[in-house]
C-alpha cells in the first residue's frame, strides 16, 4: 500500500474500526514510515484538542426544570388534542346538518327562531342567509 | 446484550416521571456538551438540550427498540440542533441583509468573546467551519465514543460514509491547526 492509501485509513485505524489484516498492515507500515507516523500523531492531537475542550456545567435546577417542563408541555399537548378533536367533531356535525337542511327544503320544519325564513323561496339567497343565521343561533 | 436504558425509556413511555428523571440525569451532561460544540454556542445549548428532553418524553411511548437508546437520543439531539442552527442562520442572514441595507454595504466583522481562551476559540472556530455532518460525526466519535455503526445510525448513513466523514474532518482540522 502507498502512503496516500495508508493515510486514508489512519482515521479508522486509530478508532479501531479496521479488520485485523488491514490493521496489522498499517501497524507494520507506520513502524517504518516516519511521515505516516507523524500523520497519525497529528490526528491524535486533533482528537485530544477536541476532547479537551472544557466541559460546560448545567444550571443547578436543570434536571427538575426539564422534568416539570416535559410533563407540563406533554399534558398541554394532549389536552389540546382532545379539545381540538371535540371542537372539530361539533363543527363538522353542525356543518353537515346545515348543508343537509339547505338542500332538503321539504324537510319537516325545525324549531326556527326566525320567522323570515318561511317568507323566502327555497334555495334563494335570502333563504340560505336566514338558514345560516338560524344555525349559528343554535336553531 | 440488553440495552440498560431500554427499561428507562419504556417506563418513561408509560408516564413514569422517576424513570424520565433518571434518563435526564444520565444524558444531560453529554447532550449539553455535544450540542454546545455542535452549534458552537454554549449559551443556547441548555435551551436546546431542554427541548431535546421534551421531545424524548413525548416520543418515548412510540420508541422502537431497534437501535440503542443512546443513538436514538443523539439522533434527536442532532435534528434539534440542526433545526436551531438553520433558524439562526436564516435570522442572521436576514439581520445582515437589514444591516447592509441600513449601512450602505458596510459589512461589520464579528468580534470574538473576550472570555474565551485562545486555543479553545481556535478549535471551536475550526470545528464550526466543518460541514455539519463532519462535525457531528467527529463529536460523536471523540467525545461520546460511539462506534461507526452507531454514528451511522444517528446520522442515517452508511459505515463507509462515516469513515470518510471522520477522515475528512480530522484532515481539515489538522490542516487548520497546522497553520496556527
Amino acid at each position: 500500500m502507498k502512503c496516500s492509501q495508508i493515510r486514508r485509513k489512519l482515521s479508522a485505524f486509530m478508532d479501531g474500526e479496521l479488520d485485523g489484516g488491514t490493521s496489522r498492515l498499517i501497524e507494520k507500515h507506520i513502524d517504518t514510515c516516519p511521515g505516516c507516523r507523524e500523520y497519525l500523531h497529528e490526528f491524535r492531537e486533533v482528537d485530544d484538542l477536541v476532547h479537551g475542550l472544557p466541559k460546560i456545567e448545567l444550571s443547578l435546577d436543570f434536571t427538575s426544570r426539564v422534568v416539570s417542563e416535559a410533563v407540563k408541555t406533554s399534558n398541554i399537548a394532549s389536552r389540546k388534542t382532545v379539545t381540538f378533536g371535540s371542537s372539530l367533531r361539533i363543527l363538522l356535525a353542525r356543518l353537515s346538518d346545515a348543508v343537509f337542511n339547505l338542500f332538503e327544503p321539504g324537510a319537516p320544519p325545525s324549531t326556527r327562531t326566525l320567522d323570515e325564513l318561511g317568507d323566502c323561496p327555497p334555495l334563494s339567497m335570502g333563504y340560505i342567509y336566514f338558514k345560516i343565521l338560524d344555525q349559528s343561533n343554535g336553531g | 446484550m440488553v440495552d440498560p436504558d431500554l427499561e428507562l425509556v419504556d417506563a418513561t413511555g408509560r408516564g413514569d416521571q422517576e424513570a424520565f428523571e433518571a434518563l435526564v440525569v444520565k444524558y444531560q451532561g453529554p447532550l449539553l456538551n455535544f450540542i454546545a460544540r455542535y452549534t458552537g454556542d454554549r449559551f443556547i445549548a441548555e435551551d436546546i438540550t431542554q427541548e431535546v428532553f421534551i421531545r424524548i418524553y413525548r416520543a418515548a411511548p412510540r420508541f422502537q427498540p431497534r437501535t440503542k437508546v443512546s443513538t436514538w437520543v443523539f439522533s434527536i439531539a442532532c435534528n434539534q440542533a440542526l433545526t436551531e442552527m438553520d433558524r439562526r442562520r436564516r435570522r442572521r442572514s436576514l439581520c445582515e441583509a437589514v444591516s447592509r441595507s441600513r449601512d450602505g454595504g458596510y459589512d461589520e466583522t464579528g468580534v470574538s468573546p473576550a472570555e474565551r481562551f485562545e486555543l479553545e476559540e481556535e478549535i471551536m472556530s475550526a470545528l464550526g467551519r466543518l460541514p455539519d455532518n463532519q462535525r457531528a460525526a467527529l463529536l460523536l466519535r471523540v467525545n461520546e465514543e460511539l462506534s461507526y455503526r452507531e454514528i451511522a445510525d444517528v446520522l442515517g448513513m452508511t459505515i463507509e460514509s462515516v469513515e470518510s466523514l471522520l477522515f475528512r474532518a480530522r484532515t481539515t482540522l489538522k490542516r487548520h491547526l497546522d497553520r496556527k
